[in-house]
């Protein structure tokens, strides 16, 4: 039937042409409840934001270490002390106030601890020292926590252990500290480890 | 009918439409208010083995759980930090969606950086709820009724929620979006 529909002339409206009308007016208003629902859906947005940093990794790469030293006169003990700087700074040089170094073929300088840092660039880290572990040397040998000193390249050596990782997420610290070696007559070379952890400002 | 008949039909379309305009304009609507400050959570160490969920609760801090210092687990450096939480949301009933049931949607959607993701909320009802029990929502819809059947009728209610944050996921700034609907 709706094939047959002859389009009606302007001027000459036919009931059919009526009823197509109606159909298309009925059909809107059967579409308006849905068009209502979709219309009526409203929402709000909001964002939060957080920085995600990966875990920090360190590792110890050097040990304090007295160098090879003798305990001066009858003492029971001697001093090193080993600047955070050194070698990695040839000022100022490891002092050695009641030992002295080993010369000749033994002869073994100080060297400061290295630890190696890892983690998200940019971030600023905190080093909390926990203690000295001996490796090696004379036993009962000690280091002093309290004398502790820190230097991370490009600063200047400080009592405050802490830094700023690179772009590309590494930093290096140096800690130093005053050795107490045990008497050993042919001479000793105490090696300590340090203990800390290291934690994101 | 003549042609005078045809043009009186088209002018009911155009009223009927015409009232479906008019209609929207009285529909739910719906704003979100941070609490504070911006919405933040300062930064994360992310875990290092599965997935760690930290809950932005409707009051009281932030919690996390597996707990900080849990091998493999992320931590919330500065839970003091976080910012913006609970988050306060407004629902006006317009001349629409007034009366009960009204549905009410919560999605996370993940945004740039490392993907939180969710779909746990807690709806701390604050003024016009029928209701006024707080709700864990798992569902990602709760139904809400307004206390008053009156038109523009207001509820409120504080929005929390758990994300999880996976060890696999990357480092750096990372968002994510909190999207309320209401039909």
């Amino acid at each position: 039937m709706m094939s047959s529909i002859t389009p009606p002339q302007r001027h000459q409206p036919t009931g059919r042409f009526i009823v197509i009308g109606l159909s298309a007016a009925l059909a809107a208003a059967m579409l308006l409840p849905g068009l209502t629902l979709a219309a009526g859906r409203k929402s709000a947005n909001v964002s939060t934001s957080a920085t995600v940093l990966v875990p920090v990794s360190v590792s110890t790469a050097l040990s304090l270490s007295s160098g090879a030293v003798k305990t001066q006169g009858s003492n029971p003990n001697g001093v090193v002390v080993v600047p955070a700087s050194y070698p990695a700074q040839a000022n100022p040089q490891p002092n050695f106030p009641t030992t002295t170094p080993v010369n000749g073929a033994n002869a073994a300088p100080p060297n400061a601890a290295q630890v190696n840092i890892t983690g998200s660039p940019g971030q600023v880290f905190t080093l909390r020292f926990q203690g000295w572990t001996q490796l090696s040397g004379e036993p009962g040998s000690t280091a002093s926590a309290a004398a502790n000193t820190y230097y991370v390249p490009g600063g200047s050596p400080t009592n405050a252990p802490g830094g700023v990782l690179n772009a590309q997420g590494r930093a290096t610290v140096y800690i130093g500290s005053t050795i107490t070696v045990a008497r050993n007559n042919p001479g000793t070379t105490v090696v300590l480890r340090p203990t800390f952890t290291v934690t994101y400002n | 009918m003549n042609w005078r008949s045809t043009s009186a039909v088209l002018a009911v379309s155009a009223a009927l439409v015409g009232g479906s305009a008019h209609a929207a304009a009285g529909d739910c609507t719906i704003s979100i208010t941070p609490g504070s400050n911006a919405p933040n959570l300062d930064k994360i160490v992310k875990g290092t083995s599965g997935s760690t969920t930290f809950t932005l609760p409707t009051t009281g801090s932030v919690s996390q759980s597996p707990a900080s210092g849990t091998a493999g687990a992320a931590i919330l450096l500065h839970p003091g930090s976080v910012t913006g939480y609970p988050l306060h949301v407004t629902v006006n009933a317009g001349s629409n969606c007034k009366g009960n049931n009204i549905p009410i949607g919560l999605l996370i959607l993940p945004g740039a950086g490392p993907q939180f993701t969710g779909n746990r909320f807690y709806v701390h009802p604050t003024a016009g709820f029928a209701n006024m029990s707080d709700l864990t929502v798992t569902t990602g819809t709760f139904n809400m009724s307004f206390s008053s059947s009156s038109a523009n009728a207001t509820a409120t209610f504080n929005l929390g929620m758990d994300v999880s944050l996976t060890a696999a996921s990357g480092a750096g700034a990372g968002t994510w979006t909190t999207k309320v609907t209401a039909q």
